[in-house]
Parts: C-alpha cells; structure tokens; sequence
C-alpha cells in the first residue's frame, strides 16, 4: 500500500457533557494512502460522517474526539490549535458537502467564492486566482467559466452547483479531499456524473478521496478500498473486490442485497379492462406577467400524456427532474388541473377536481410523497394522521377510525405504539411507513407514489419496497411510481413509461425496457444502473449493455383501449 | 427595477387615498367641535355658528372632502383653523425635526445591534450571549419616557452636561445641536436597540446552521472572515426588513420622546392638531406620515436585492 496520508487510529468521538458522553463513534481505524479512493459506507446514523467530519476538526457543536488519534501527512490533529488546523483546511484537506443547494453562499458570486481560499492560502491576485478557477471549471464539465465566476449560486442547477463545489475545493489542490455524499441529492445520471468527475479529476490530480456513502453499488466500482461502519463501528475493511467477492459481516450482506439483482416482474395478465385512462393530458404553468396587463409566459410541463394502468399494475414513470413526471402524478391524484386532456377512473371522468363526481373518487386515488419529513404534520401524532382521511365517514365511529388507524399501522409494519408518537421521533424510513399508511387507510385502488424511495439509505429503500409489495398482492392495489431511478423500479415495475421534457419518449413492459431500450435516453439511464451478478459467495458488479438495437420492435401495450362510455 | 418602482408607485395612490378618507371621516366622528374650542364659550352660540360657516364646517361631509382633496391635488394642504398659518411649511419644518432624530437613532441602533446580535448568535447559549440577550431585553422592557426622564435627570440636572430641554438644528449650529440632539437619541436608541438585535441574532442563527458556513471553515477561513464574508449578507437581508419597518413607525412621530425633551417635532404637533380640533393639520400629518411609511418600505424593499441575489424585483 501506498504511504497513508490520513491515518485514523482508535478514534471514538462523544457528543454531550464530559460526565456522561454519548459516543458517536467507537474504536474507528481507517487509513487512507496517498492518491486512494477510499469509501466509507453506512446507513444514516452510523457515524461515517461524524469521522469524517472529525478530521477536519469540523465536528457540529457539542462533539469531540474522545480518544484516539488523527493524523494527517505525519502530524497529529487532535488537540491541534485552530490555527495550525486552519492553515490545513481548505490547503491540504478539502470537503464536498451532501446538498448542493446550501453549500454554495446565496449571496456571493462563484468568482469570489472559488477565489477566497487561493487568495488566503496562496496569497494569489485577484487575476491570478481568476484564471485559476477558470481552468478548473473547465476540468469539471464547465465551459464558460468566465461568463460563470460572474453568476451567483441560484443561477445554476443542482449538479452544476456540485460541479463547482469540487471546482472550488480542488482549487488548491489538497492531498486529501473528503466528500461526504455528493450525489444523495441528485438524478440518477447526474449522480454518476458527479461520481465520475470525482474520481477522474482526483486520480488526474494525485488527489486522495475519502467518500461517504449509504449507496454501496455506487462506489463500488469507483473506490479502490472500502470500510463499512455499522452503529459507530467500522464493521468491515479492505479493498473493493475482496468486500464484494467475500462479504463477511451481515450489514456488509445487507448492504449488497439492497441493490438491484436484475430481476423483473413479468407484465400484468392483458385482457382487463383499465382502471385508470390519462388522454391527452396537457399542463402549462403561467409565469409572472411582465406588467399588470401583459400576457403571462407559459411553461409546458406535461404536453399531451397518455397513461392506461390496470388493476394490480405497477407503472413505473421515470424521468430526471424537471421532466414533468410530479405533475403528472399530481394532475392523476387531482392536485393539480389539465390544461387540456381527459382522466378517466374506470367509467368516470374525474379531470375537475372539484367537481363532486371527483371528489367522491377522491379516496379510490391516494398519493404519497418524496419528503418524508416535509409531508407529515410535526404537531400531530401519527395516528391522528393517519386516521384524518376517514374524519368524513359519518358510519365509522372515534373509536372505530381509531382502531383503523391501529391496524393500518400495523400492516404498515409499525407496531401499535407508534399511533402515540409525533414525526420527529420517527426514522426516515418509518415516516415513510407512516406515510403509506395515510394512502392505505382509504382503501384506495390506485397509489400515486411520488419518488417514495429516494430520500431514503438503499438499506431501508429495500424494505420500504418490499412493504409496497407486500400490499399491493394483500390489497389489491394499484401503484403509479414516479422515479428518477431506474434502479429502484426494476424490482416492482409490471410497465416503466419514460419521459423526458414533458413528453413520453419510452414505454413498455419492464423487461423489455430494461433489455433493449428504445429511446437514448434510456439507454442513459440503464447505463448508470450497477448491478450485481452474484459469483461464489459473493458479487461481481457488472454494467448493463447500453446501445440501441432498432432490430428489436415492440408490441403495443397490454392494456386494451377503453370502449368510450 | 424600474419597472418594480413604478408599479409600487402606482399601487401606492389607492393606498394614499384610503388613507385620506380614513383620516377624514375618523376626525369628524371625534366629539368636539373647533369651532367652539376656538370661542371657547358654549354659550356665545351666534358666534360658533358663524366660524363655523367660515371654516366651511355646515357643508355637507361629501363636499368638504372634495373641497379638501381638490385643494390638496393642487399642492395646497390648506391652512391651520387655529393659527390661519399654512398647514404645509409648519408639516415639512416639524418633520425635518423628527426625521433627524429618528434617522439618526435608527442607524445608530442598527450600527450597534446587527453585529452584537452575530456575535450573540456565533457565540450561542455561551455567556457572551447571555449577557447580550438579557442586556437587550432589559433595554426593550424599560419605557422610552423613563429612560429620557433618567437621562434628564443625570445628565441634564445632577451634572449639568447636556442641555434637557429645547432643540437647536444640526444646520444651524452643529455642535450645539449635537448637544441637543445626544439624550433623545440615545433614548431611542435603547428602545429599538433589542428588537434589531434579537433579529439578527436569530437570522445569523439560521444561517450559521447551513452547509456554506462550514464551507467556508472548511476552506480555512478565520472565523471573523467566516462570519463577515459569509454570514453577515445573508443573516442582514430579514434584518433589513425589520430597520425600515421601525424607522417608518418612528418616522411617524416619536411623540413619546419629543414630549419628553420638548422637541418641535411632527408627534407633538399631531397630538397638539388633535387635541384643538385642527382637522387640516391632522389630516396633512396624517397623509405625510403614511407617504413616509410608504417611501422608506419601498427603499428597504429595494435594498433587498443588495443583500440576497435571489430576490428579483
């Protein structure tokens, strides 16, 4: 191994009071060689960013290293003054940040962002750091670096701030760079980008990284090492292959099983009728009017969808953001109105959602939300949150809604004594569970499930999933699952609908999409997708063939056109 | 930009004009009557009578009003029923009274608040904040008019160093209206000082929260660079609101304040205009108190951009 450049020897770091410290972390050694891809990968809450934090002396306020000893390039960085560390960070060690939206100042232009940290630590002129910063935009993806020193943060997109967030951290060439999961609030495909770019400006740069992740399979094949850490303990260490051949610890096996295993679910049996009919659906949003009397300009974020899904269906809609996949979903649950086009349940038009026809439907057509967090009421306990939908069934008693509410929970997986709690004292993934339970409790036929997944570790991902399986065969039900991930569809999908710019550019059954996709698109989207063959006892990640084959046509799609009623 | 000054501009004139058949149609359902408080006999009912026809009051309300705003279209705010003097010059000489003293204690406030409250807020929960919060809310707590009684009363009585009673214009005389000017200032200024405070120091906690923020430490920077650079134009945005908001309040009239140190300004001669029934008087302060209010939330307003880029106007 190549000489370490971070060496982490024992270090427990505790938050609380020096009488009774809570330790985060326990008994952590890892090191990192000159110029290595190293990546820490853990479920929320396993303290893999707590260590890396600790590095970087930059531990929130309350936490601190106990015991043991960080060295960075042969100097000890505990107890160190912050002086000493200052003149460290940024120079020597630099760190990438989770979200791209609030890592980037708001109120400051990139130029002068990027060029603080040279001109401090490099004593550069303003030009001099200018042209710096021009040149490292360009390594990372982004032209008119000139034109962008000039724009402030808003003025740019997730990914592209994340870009610039590297660009600016590999300014001064640091030895070290710590990135702690730089795509988690990212596309799919900008996640690989990111990904990418990490690793071949680092390996260009002689740059070592140290990576934090929840997402095994996508470090996996970009880290040259990797240590799993389980509840603040460094469960498993060593190179890629070895982990992923030979998984020794069960959270290392549970880690690898919640990636995609490339199986798809065959498509739903044809000849029955549709449950839902989306024709012609059409969505303009007004933008803000130059003057009072102006004409408003219009953005088309849906233009002319069709959707059929039968009973039992799962249909799968995928798209980056901004490809109008949420206001279809939306326009589908009567949150948002058609500017034009037709939705269809069984044999009722329900395009006005105020209209009483629709509101009686209202309950036949549940959604759930991305944000498990944002769409719970932080004052209300879960069960009454589960139990609102039903406040206007006069039949059902208090108690009776109560007892619904009880035994919703449960099918949700979440025991009784989860009705009393508030949100906040819930994990992601059981606010999600939470979440379902609301849609589930009005005995719905169809789900809208609005990227139900993706705020979530691949580790509760998996079993989130799982759940919506499970009730679709008990219930009956019907899901529409909006993802920017084809990753997570393939193992639920009976159809995955594509769409790119408000249109549908693909559609098909799920295996036939994920086997010869139709559209480049697509075909961009499986190429991201790891996906493990298993081999031995372990994996072997292999990528998915990404090139178009015109030979292969398609059928038309298993739903039969309705007879108009 | 100019498109947004323009319409608020535009939308101001409703506003202006709400104001005026408010403050008109408030000040005739107030008992008394001018007339008689000008004779200041109720027995000598002829002579009432006959002022009153004068001044215009036996018309009906509607054509007072169109009198009144005709006039005032025309740049003419009438004159005072008490003194026959133009209501306008006195309004505009009153109010460069207050304006001095208001502006002035407003951004000595703001100077002195927005970084006690970033270090409050840096140094959170630890006794420097203690100190400063408490100190804060002391100073809020305590009445304006005690204050400026207890100012007098040292300064002005016991040691005999600034003068308590009176003003003297900056433009005049400067040092000597300094003098005067010190102990209502600093009156103010204990009053506003924690409102400003508590909102920067609640702002620099949010933001000192955000990812950018240890960015900026993980870049090496000083913390005193951190919390200047980075912290200090984002944390000042709400704040911003809030100083134009109380300025405009004081703006008004800081009544309390010019009675205790006998300043000839603007809340005086309302609450005088008030009292005697001078219905042109109160309506002209009335309508150049919201035209203040007006003009300095449109500045704050455009300022704004200043200190978040995100805001387009």
């Amino acid at each position: 191994m190549k000489t370490a450049i971070l060496q982490m020897r024992d270090v427990t770091i505790a938050f609380g009071g020096r009488e009774w410290p809570t330790d985060v972390v326990t008994s952590a050694s890892l090191s990192v060689g000159a110029g290595e891809f190293h990546a820490i990968v853990g479920e929320s809450g396993s303290g893999k960013t707590m260590l890396a934090r600790a590095a970087l002396g930059l531990l929130p306020p309350g936490g601190r290293v106990r015991a043991g000893s960080i060295t960075f390039d042969g100097t000890e960085l505990v107890g160190l003054g912050s002086r000493s560390i200052r003149a460290l960070r940024g120079k020597k060690m630099g760190m990438v940040f989770q979200d791209p939206l609030t890592s980037l100042n708001p109120s400051m232009r990139i130029g002068a962002q990027m060029c603080e940290a040279t001109m401090l630590h490099e004593k550069l002129s303003v030009k001099d750091a200018q042209d710096r910063a021009i040149d490292m935009l360009a390594r990372v993806g982004i032209p008119h670096g000139a034109r962008a020193l000039g724009c402030y943060p808003h003025e740019f997109s997730g990914g592209m701030r994340q870009r610039i967030m590297i660009a600016s951290t590999l300014l001064l060439k640091p030895q070290l760079l710590i990135a702690d999961e730089p795509t988690t609030a990212l596309d799919a495909i900008v996640q690989a980008d990111i990904m990418d770019l990490i690793r071949d400006v680092t390996r260009d740069l002689g740059t070592a990284v140290l990576m934090i992740s929840h997402d095994l399979g996508l470090v996996a094949d970009r880290a040259d090492r990797v240590s799993v850490m389980d509840a603040g303990v460094i469960v498993e260490a060593g190179p890629v292959d070895d982990i992923l051949i030979e998984p020794r610890h069960a959270k290392t096996k549970a880690l690898l099983a919640a990636l995609p295993q490339g199986e798809v679910k065959p498509p739903q049996s044809a000849q029955v009728a549709p449950l839902l009919h989306v024709t012609g659906a059409h969505v303009s949003f007004a933008g803000r009017k130059p003057w009072p009397w102006a004409k408003a300009p219009h953005t088309h974020a849906l233009r002319d969808v069709d959707i059929t899904l039968c009973p039992g269906e799962t249909l799968a809609i995928v798209g980056a953001s901004g490809s109008g996949k949420t206001t279809l979903g939306r326009a589908i649950a009567g949150l948002q109105d058609l500017t034009s086009g037709r939705i269809q349940f069984g044999d009722a038009d329900i395009t006005h959602p105020l209209a009483s026809r629709r509101r009686e439907l209202a309950r036949e057509i549940q959604i759930v939300f991305q944000d498990p967090m944002g769409s719970l009421d932080p004052r209300v306990r879960v069960g009454d949150s589960v139990a609102e939908g039903l406040r206007h069934t006069k039949t059902l008693s208090r108690a009776d809604r109560r007892k619904k509410a009880l035994t919703t929970l449960t099918a949700c997986g979440l025991d009784e004594d989860f009705a009393a709690r508030f949100p906040h004292q819930l994990s992601g993934g059981q606010r999600q569970r939470v979440g379902i339970a609301r849609a589930l409790i009005m005995q719905p036929k169809i789900i809208v499930l609005d990227e139900p997944v993706s705020a979530l570790d691949v580790t509760v991902q998996a079993q989130v999933l799982d759940l919506l399986e499970r009730l679709q065969r008990d219930h009956d039900l019907s899901y529409i699952f909006i993802s920017h991930d084809l990753g997570v569809v393939e193992s639920i999908a009976n159809r995955v609908m594509v769409m790119e710019d408000g249109i549908v550019v693909e559609e098909g059954h799920a295996a036939e999409v994920f086997r010869a996709p139709q559209h480049p698109f697509t075909c961009r989207l499986l190429s991201i997708l790891p996906e493990l063959k298993p081999q031995g006892r372990g994996y072997r990640l292999v990528r998915r063939q990404t090139h178009l084959d015109p030979a292969t046509r398609r059928e038309e799609s298993p739903c039969p056109q309705p007879t108009t009623a | 930009m100019l498109r947004y000054v323009i319409l608020r501009c535009l939308a101001s004139i409703p506003t202006m004009f709400l104001v005026a058949v408010t403050v008109f149609v408030l000040m005739r359902l107030v008992p008394g009557d001018p007339a008689t408080l000008m004779v200041g006999d109720v027995t000598q009912v002829e002579r009432i009578e006959r002022l009153r026809e004068e001044m215009g009051l036996n018309d009906p309300l509607l054509v007072q009003f169109i009198a009144w705003m005709g006039a005032l279209l025309q740049g003419d705010f009438g004159t005072s029923f008490i003194n026959g003097a133009p209501v306008l010059p006195t309004l505009l000489d009153r109010f460069a009274v207050t304006a001095q003293v208001v502006a002035i204690s407003v951004l000595l406030a703001a100077v002195i608040a927005v970084p006690l409250g970033m270090i409050a807020a840096w140094r959170q929960n630890r006794s420097v904040d203690n100190v400063i919060v408490t100190t804060s809310i002391a100073a809020m707590s305590v009445p304006s008019f005690w204050i400026g009684l207890m100012l007098i009363l040292v300064f002005g009585i016991e040691l005999g160093w600034l003068p308590s009673v009176g003003y003297v214009s900056l433009t005049d005389d400067l040092t000597r209206g300094i003098m005067y000017l010190i102990m209502p200032v600093a009156a103010l200024v204990m009053a506003e000082l924690g409102t400003i405070l508590r909102m920067s120091r609640a702002a620099t906690i949010e933001v000192m929260r955000l990812d950018y923020i240890t960015h900026a430490r993980a870049k090496g920077l000083s913390e005193a660079d951190v919390l200047r650079r980075h912290a200090f134009p984002n944390a000042f945005a709400p704040t911003l609101t809030i100083i134009g908001l109380t300025l405009g309040a004081l703006l008004g009239g800081a009544a309390v304040i010019e009675t205790v140190f006998t300043l000839p300004g603007l809340g005086r001669h309302l609450i005088d205009a008030i009292s005697s029934r001078d219905y042109p008087v109160v309506q002209g302060v009335m309508l150049l108190v919201a035209l203040s209010y007006i003009l300095v939330n449109l500045i704050t307003d455009l300022l704004y951009p200043l200190f978040d880029p995100r805001v387009r106007l």
